[in-house]
């Protein structure tokens, strides 16, 4: 299935950018993240904590914890959690990359989840510099220029509709002061 | 090996054993089921039920994270108001998909496992749930 544009051919998808070849390149580098899930979930967020140490009171109990302290960081259940939804989410997204339209409906509704969690729609752009820098981690040479620009022509298009989708639920939110009784699921 | 076939199925079984499980979904409740599966935000929930099920799956040897993951699916469950209930109602639906996906692979220990897992999730879920209405989340 998928989209009808020719991206045999290796012609982008005129709603993700991405080409046939592309799509191949993150998905056999995604496994190469996910055939070690623990150690690359935290070696993702670890970058995060670092670099933006002001997402790390986003979370649960993560302003206690010293992440240069050896274990520390890794014990803490809330966060491991996460990472652990983070990474299938991610692959959901992943798997979906052929269907556009499935695609931005997957990541409208991950940024409207994180109302809850005081996450601002800026903050979606932190992880995108987050990922890359994980990736090269993760994968060394292989991170070639090839699917460096593969990656960051889909985490173009996945920012856009994570923060899309955050941004109306604030904006709901403030609308209805907060009283609304449904969700749009 | 078709998560969003079988996924679908879960969530149609669902509507077919309790209709009210459908009105819960403001974005698609009037849409036939018939054509849920070209809808995109039905084909949205079928893949986060999938994805939370194998997260489920592939950390059933971390005790604390498991317990996290069922509470935070309850959690997420508060701001459509879904009734505990429906999620005695969603497991029926799960373990009938199983029983058509695998056949006589549906053993007695097949059967027993899943109810198991299933009564575990339900209960934390529940609370989860329970607790996001409490602290009176949005």
């Amino acid at each position: 299935m998928g989209s009808l544009s020719a991206k045999e051919d290796g012609t982008p998808d005129d709603v993700t950018g991405l080409t046939a070849n592309q799509i191949l390149h993150i998905r056999e580098t995604w496994q190469v993240v996910l055939s070690n899930k623990r150690a690359n979930g935290f070696a993702i967020f670890r970058i995060l904590f670092t670099d933006y140490p002001f997402t790390k009171k986003l979370f649960r109990s993560m302003d206690q914890v010293d992440i240069d302290v050896p274990e520390q960081f890794e014990k803490n259940i809330a966060l491991r959690a996460h990472i652990t939804r983070f990474l299938h989410s991610f692959d959901t997204y992943v798997s979906s990359l052929d269907e556009p339209a499935d695609l931005q409906q997957l990541l409208y509704d991950t940024g409207k989840s994180h109302l809850r969690h005081s996450v601002k729609p800026e903050y979606f752009d932190a992880l995108g510099n987050v990922l890359m820098k994980g990736l090269t981690a993760v994968l060394g040479k292989d991170f070639t220029e090839e699917v460096q620009g593969a990656w960051g022509t889909a985490w173009g298009f996945f920012v856009i509709h994570l923060k899309q989708g955050l941004e109306d639920a604030v904006r709901h939110g403030a609308e209805t002061n907060g009283t609304a009784a449904g969700t749009d699921e | 090996r078709d998560m969003m076939g079988n996924g679908a199925n879960i969530l149609l079984k669902m509507f077919e054993i309790n209709p009210d499980t459908k009105k819960v979904f403001a974005k698609f409740r009037n849409i036939p089921d018939n054509q849920l599966q070209s809808t995109p935000r039905f084909r949205a929930h079928v893949t986060r039920v999938m994805a939370s099920i194998s997260t489920v799956v592939n950390s059933l040897d971390d005790q604390e994270v498991l317990l996290d993951l069922f509470k935070d699916i309850g959690k997420k469950h508060y701001p459509a108001r879904v009734p505990t209930e429906y999620f005695d109602v969603i497991a029926g639906a799960i373990l009938c998909m199983l029983q058509r996906c695998l056949g006589t692979g549906y053993t007695a220990e097949v059967d027993s496992a899943w109810t198991k897992l299933y009564g575990s999730l339900g209960r934390h879920a529940k609370d989860g749930l329970r607790e996001a209405a409490a602290m009176g989340t949005p």
